[in-house]
């Protein structure tokens, strides 16, 4: 019978340990920071995204390499694609008296409530990567989401001559990223009379719900398909995937957005493919730059800052695509 | 009667159990005030019981239904409803939003009575009637929604989730959404009448109890408190998310296991249930502030869970 209150005892035991683990590594951790702060003043700076995507995660690494640098400990919390555990996140920064917030959000609207609380406690609020329409964040750094539309599109129009329809792939609702990308698309098309979208819907940024959804469409239209927009690669993959099974690769013409490794060896293979580069690295060195300076009370120019895209051919694409 | 005996008949009397269920807490809660310095203060008090409210209201909706021997799948989908109803009512500029959250509260115990009746009356297995409610619900939302969120939301309800008297008032609602459903479960013959089902069907049934009544106002009551639920979520992220409360059913049935409810029915309470859910939160709020990775957050989970599993399965081996 003593056994059984041992079992108890030893499973309290364990679950401390884990918390011990975790714990641990994080202990360890701020004691080193403490001992490079001895100098100068160091700034803290809370990193909240959407969740770690292939994009986010370079992002992250780019700020972590940078954070020294700029005298800054980087907290990083992932959103999980859950925009309440978002904005718990950003209250518990507040909380924690951060100097400075960096913010991914997953929605452009349900974050708004961390951004008033952070402007009443006085916390600068940086939007990254994906834009908040909103007048009390202090500063964004990220895509220019519009132009990335309108080269993806541009591509696909241009190989065509102007002349033919096209199936677009729109992201999950709620993103600026798809608004805008929507929006530089649809520029495109209403300047373009000879194109017609057969079917504009979304994969929700999903290459295996694109694949699914392509191959509905090759089912209802089948050679009317001339070309393929997608949001993102990871969807512009899976809709090619689709092409591919159906053997009608060769004849459509795919542009995506992101210009993610996959995407850029399909273009060096010589597929009709083409995407737009946007610079995970660039972004994340100039978003952590930015939330250290208005940290420190510096201002920062311009207040929003949109990174140039680069569109992605068979021409250039030696120059993205990073061997290894 | 070997071994295990003392401790079967320790934890047999709900005292002891509770006392480990309040001992993990408060071991939880001594920890990170000491591991990190921002968590005992109350600023970040305020934090965890705003961001309790939401799976709280669930996990004491899920209460009622466990302690009735079954389980709601459904709650999630059902909260992701009520709030795009909401939404699409209570639009900037209408002075009568409330209308909205009125609405909502009826759909969402509509959803719960339709649950009801197919378990209460149809006799439909409990996990099977709500897993199919949690994805009709889910399309419901979605196509009345157009899969987009809804925001521009009138500032009386956006407005709900700043006020604040001493606490927040949407932990008001939470508190006091617990107290009512405590004076049910306790004081009248329909909170009697759950333990009595869950406990023993043929038994409550011959003794007068109409069980398929009980069984279809715990499933509206559940229902009732989704949208409850929805309309803190909504005004919390100020805008109405087809998305929102994915998965959160799984929050809600942790934290009434945590809290020492038998998922085989006629066992639990909403003040244990209310303990798992702080269990969960703090373990949440304390290791963002540490800043663990999300990874290590659902490994831990996972361990409280089966604790809490454990002591339950040794409680009921006799």
């Amino acid at each position: 019978m003593k056994k059984s209150l041992l079992h108890v005892a030893a499973s309290i035991l364990f679950l401390t340990m884990v918390l011990g683990i975790f714990g641990c590594g994080q202990s360890s951790e701020t004691t080193e920071t403490k001992e490079t702060t001895q100098n100068s003043k160091k700034i803290t700076v809370g990193f909240s995204v959407y969740w770690m995507s292939e994009f986010s995660t370079l992002m992250k690494q780019a700020m972590e390499e940078n954070a020294e640098k700029l005298g800054v400990t980087l907290l990083v919390a992932d959103g999980n694609m859950d925009p309440q555990k978002q904005l718990a996140q950003v209250e518990n920064f507040i909380n924690q008296g951060v100097d400075a917030i960096l913010c991914a959000a997953i929605d452009r609207d349900g974050i708004i409530p961390g951004v008033e609380q952070a402007k009443a406690a006085g916390i600068p609020f940086v939007g990254i990567n994906m834009y908040i329409p909103n007048e009390n964040v202090t500063a964004y750094v990220g895509p220019n989401d519009v132009l990335a539309g309108e080269l993806a599109a541009g591509y696909v129009v241009n190989s065509l001559n102007g002349t033919g329809n096209v199936i677009v792939i729109e992201g999950g609702e709620g993103f600026s990223a798809t608004e805008d990308r929507r929006t530089g698309i649809k520029k495109v098309l209403d300047a373009n009379p000879g194109i017609t979208a057969l079917a504009i819907k979304t994969a929700n940024w999903d290459r295996s719900k694109a694949v699914t959804l392509m191959e509905n469409y090759i089912q209802a239209y089948g050679d009317k398909i001339n070309g393929v927009i997608a949001h993102n690669d990871e969807m512009a993959l899976g809709a090619a995937q689709a092409l591919e099974s159906a053997g009608m690769s060769d004849k459509v013409f795919i542009g995506g957005i992101d210009a993610i490794k996959d995407a850029c060896i399909k273009i060096k293979a010589g597929s009709k493919y083409a995407t737009v580069f946007q610079d995970p690295i660039l972004e994340g060195t100039l978003g952590l730059e930015y939330a250290a300076r208005l940290a420190k009370g510096e201002t920062v120019d311009p207040v929003e800052n949109f990174i140039n895209m680069e569109l992605v051919t068979s021409e250039n694409v030696s120059l993205y695509l990073k061997e290894e | 009667m070997d071994k295990p005996a003392l401790l079967k008949t320790a934890l047999k009397n709900d005292k002891i159990s509770n006392f480990i269920l309040f001992f993990v807490f408060l071991s939880l809660f001594v920890f990170f005030s000491f591991s990190t310095t921002s968590f005992f203060n109350t600023n970040n008090f305020m934090n965890i019981l705003r961001q309790s409210a939401v799976t709280g209201i669930l996990a004491t909706a899920m209460t009622f239904v466990i302690i009735s021997g079954g389980i709601d799948l459904s709650v999630g989908s059902i909260l992701a409803f009520a709030g795009v109803i909401l939404g699409s009512i209570a639009k900037t500029g209408n002075d009568r939003w409330w209308l909205g959250v009125i609405a909502a509260l009826i759909c969402a115990s509509l959803l719960g009575l339709i649950n009801g009746v197919l378990i209460g009356k149809y006799k439909v297995v409990p996990f099977i009637q709500t897993l199919a409610m949690l994805t009709i619900g889910r399309g419901l939302t979605m196509l009345y929604a157009d899969g987009k969120p809804i925001s521009d939301l009138a500032q009386g309800l956006t407005g709900i989730a700043k006020m604040s008297f001493m606490i927040p008032v949407v932990a008001w609602i939470f508190i006091i959404t617990i107290i009512i459903s405590h004076l049910i479960l306790y004081y009248t013959v329909f909170g009697r009448s759950i333990y009595a089902v869950g406990g023993n069907e043929k038994a409550a049934l011959i003794s007068g109890i109409d069980t398929v009544k009980i069984k279809i106002m715990v499933y509206t009551l559940s229902g009732f408190l989704c949208g409850i639920s929805a309309v803190i979520l909504t005004s919390r992220v100020s805008s109405a998310l087809p998305r929102a409360g994915d998965g959160y059913e799984m929050d809600a049935i942790a934290a009434v296991v945590i809290g020492g409810a038998s998922l085989s029915g006629g066992r639990g309470n909403v003040w244990c249930t209310l303990i798992g859910v702080l269990i969960i939160n703090i373990l949440g709020n304390g290791m963002d502030l540490m800043n663990i990775n999300s990874y290590g957050q659902q490994i831990i989970k996972g361990v409280i869970i089966i604790l809490a599993v454990f002591l339950d399965s040794v409680k009921n081996k006799e």
